[in-house]
């Protein structure tokens, strides 16, 4: 079989490219993440959290989790060391000081934001990640390829994987309890906080209540609800009593998080231009090479 | 007192219809117009509530009891077992607790929420049992429990324990919860000890010693605990790393009040005093009357308070010492002379008074030379003591 000539295969490619680009105006947009008005949110007052960490206990007991016993989490030397959620612990709590009243420190518990917009779900190149209705942003296991793109894309650092497992490693984050909400349960650190510093409920219900502190205690929070429009609103949502960059809290944006990464991604991509000019011009170049050698 | 239970009752003819979980018979009614001891608004959101709209603000943390009934009145002992789940029931010492809270906020500081009714609401009146709910204003009956209680026992404690104060549930024991409720019954909270003295070591520039002397200020200036003490921390008295409060021992400690608010207390007072009348170089002396005012009190002086002499306004300016500045109804006639612990006899009864005391000057000692020569007092007295006079043998 006679192969096509490399000038016949560029032609056929320049052809197929503008059809592709002229496909690609109307599916560009791709999915969309339409925002249920009723998605639950959390409220974390980090001024009424007493540091616990009953939550750490029953969110790995709701996910099947390897736990020590629920006495052993009255050790408060875990607090020495900032800690990030892991496979192994999908919700943590940090200890930070209060200036005002040294024997009441805060406490932030951390865990996945639920974002509105989030960018692990964007960042996903299998689209194993999704925006529930319910508001929980979670990802289907089978899917994963493990490239951990959720990792890098994630402005809070949540998705974590299990480098230590040879076969079958997998991202883990927090799920809001997703088998759990599906059920009519509350998330398991909702349903156990001793001391209700968990609020859950429609966002916008909850947001109101967080409005409602602020205006009741002035003295006692900083005047922001972190989470409201942090990398485009999130799903849970915080009050404290000190700066939130003091709590460790990343410094973000009001823009959605995956509006950095899906413009440069579909930047390169957009109407197919790009990538057809920059054929168009190799094939130029190689046009013009190939009839100076042929005047030659 | 008789203002205080008429606007008691003023309060309680208008007692407020009031937002809780449900509108029942337990909310008094109130007849506008009439005088409110809070403003409408507390309680309203809209500016013409009606019997059909009232519209209630949901839980006003605001205090709109006129007062308190006292602490003995509350119940002794609370057995909560509302919710009991993993753990069993907490036995909770209400009447200690009411005792301890005087200085930290009072009753309202748990009972935060009450209708203008004389009924002082307890939490599950209002707050939810159940967690999982539609109105999320308030925390459930949990959570609510748990924060009145948590902000103080994690502080002495340094701990988040639940068995502190819950009873685990285990199968086939013993009620221990039903023994300790039978313990704590009836049970007072131990007499709170007053310091006597109190020294402040400083950084000021006038001298590094203030020195407080507690029992003087409370006793002669006849203040009450909460005239000073309104907002302390249970950690002020308890605290389970440090030794106990009240006992003999000097204790130490680093304050973390900012300077505004350690001063205030004093600055009620001494606002216009300069620093280096409090900021001195050594901890100073207890006060003394004959020292600081030059002239010393008698028995019968050092008994009664400082305004009975020096008037009713707290900075105390000199009195003439004569005794008719302060004794003006006096008369010879009437004078008993007992009262000073010497009975005269009956040769020296009838006297003039200026017959011993030489011009009337009664600070002075008596003197005998006026018809005695061999006679002087102390050594000789005019009569018989009946009471020992400090510094003087009773014969």
């Amino acid at each position: 079989m006679k192969l096509p000539s490399r000038r016949a295969f560029l032609k056929t490619a320049a052809v197929a490219g503008g059809a592709v680009a002229g496909l690609s105006a109307t599916a560009k947009a791709g999915p969309k993440n339409v925002l249920s008005p009723d998605r639950k949110g959390v409220l974390v007052d980090t001024t009424v959290c007493i540091g616990c960490r009953t939550c750490e206990f029953a969110c790995r007991t709701a996910h099947g989790l390897a736990t020590p016993p629920l006495e052993s989490y009255g050790d408060k030397s875990v607090f020495s060391a900032m800690r990030r959620p892991d496979t192994g612990a999908l919700t943590v709590v940090n200890q930070y000081p209060n200036a005002t009243k040294s024997e009441l420190p805060y406490f932030v518990k951390v865990q996945c934001m639920h974002c509105d917009h989030p960018a692990c779900v964007s960042a996903c190149i299998v689209g194993a990640f999704s925006k529930q209705e319910n508001g929980s942003v979670i990802w289907d296991t089978d899917r994963c390829i493990g490239c951990r793109y959720c990792m890098t894309a994630c402005p809070f650092q949540i998705p974590s994987f299990e480098y230590n497992k040879a076969i079958n490693p997998e991202i883990r984050k927090c799920d809001f309890c997703i088998t759990r909400t599906r059920a009519n349960a509350l998330p398991a650190c909702v349903e156990t906080c001793p001391v209700e510093a968990l609020t859950y409920g429609p966002r916008e219900e909850v947001l109101r209540i967080a409005k409602q502190r602020l205006v009741t205690y002035p003295e006692r929070y900083v005047n922001r609800i972190y989470g409201e429009y942090e990398a485009g609103g999130t799903g849970w949502m915080y009050l404290a009593g000190r700066e939130f960059a003091d709590l460790k809290f990343p410094k973000l944006g009001q823009n959605p998080a995956p509006g950095v990464s899906e413009a440069i991604q579909h930047g390169i991509f957009a109407y197919f231009v790009p990538p057809v000019a920059l054929y168009a011009i190799l094939g130029a170049i190689m046009w013009m090479t190939k009839n100076r050698k042929e005047g030659v | 007192m008789k203002h205080a239970s008429l606007v008691l009752a003023l309060v309680l003819l208008c007692a407020l219809p009031s937002s809780g979980q449900d509108q029942g018979s337990k909310w008094q009614k109130h007849t506008p117009p009439v005088k409110m001891e809070v403003p409408c608004q507390t309680c309203h959101a809209c500016p013409k509530p009606t019997k059909t709209d009232p519209c209630l603000v949901k839980c006003p943390r605001t205090n709109i009891l006129p007062g308190y009934h006292p602490d003995q009145m509350g119940p002794d002992v609370l057995r909560m077992d509302d919710m009991t789940d993993q753990y069993g029931p907490v036995i909770f010492a209400h009447r200690m607790h009411a005792e301890m809270s005087e200085m930290s906020g009072g009753c309202y500081s748990c009972h935060h929420y009450n209708s203008t009714s004389m009924a002082i609401l307890s939490c599950r009146e209002c707050h939810p049992r159940s967690r999982a709910r539609t109105d999320i204003s308030m925390p459930d009956l949990k959570g609510a429990y748990h924060r009145q209680c948590m902000d103080c026992h994690r502080q002495w404690t340094h701990s988040t324990d639940c068995n502190g104060c819950h009873f685990k549930k285990e199968p086939g024991q013993t009620d221990a919860a039903a023994l300790h409720e039978q313990e704590i019954a009836g049970k007072k909270h131990p007499k709170v000890t007053r310091p006597t003295r109190v020294v402040f070591e400083t950084r000021n520039e006038h001298g590094s010693f203030v020195t407080f002397f507690h029992d003087d200020h409370a006793a002669r200036f006849g203040l009450k605990c909460t005239d000073c003490h309104q907002q302390e921390g249970c950690v002020r008295c308890h605290d389970a790393a440090k030794p106990v409060a009240g006992s003999t021992q000097i204790r130490q400690e680093r304050t973390q009040r900012p300077m505004e608010q350690l001063h205030q207390p004093c600055f009620s007072c001494h606002a216009q005093d300069k620093c280096e009348s409090c900021h001195v170089a050594e901890p100073m002396k207890a006060f003394d009357h004959a020292r600081s005012a030059g002239w010393a009190l008698n028995r019968f002086h050092r008994e009664i308070s400082c305004q009975k002499c020096h008037g009713p306004n707290k900075r105390f300016t000199k009195v003439d010492t004569a005794c008719k500045t302060c004794h003006k109804g006096w008369s010879p006639g009437a004078f008993k002379h007992e009262v000073t612990g010497l009975r005269l006899d009956a040769n020296h009864g009838t006297l003039d008074c200026e017959s011993c005391h030489v011009d009337m000057d009664f600070g002075k000692p008596p003197s005998c030379a006026g018809c005695h020569d061999d006679k002087s007092y102390p050594m000789q007295r005019p009569g018989k003591m009946i009471t020992a006079v400090p510094g003087t043998s009773p014969n």
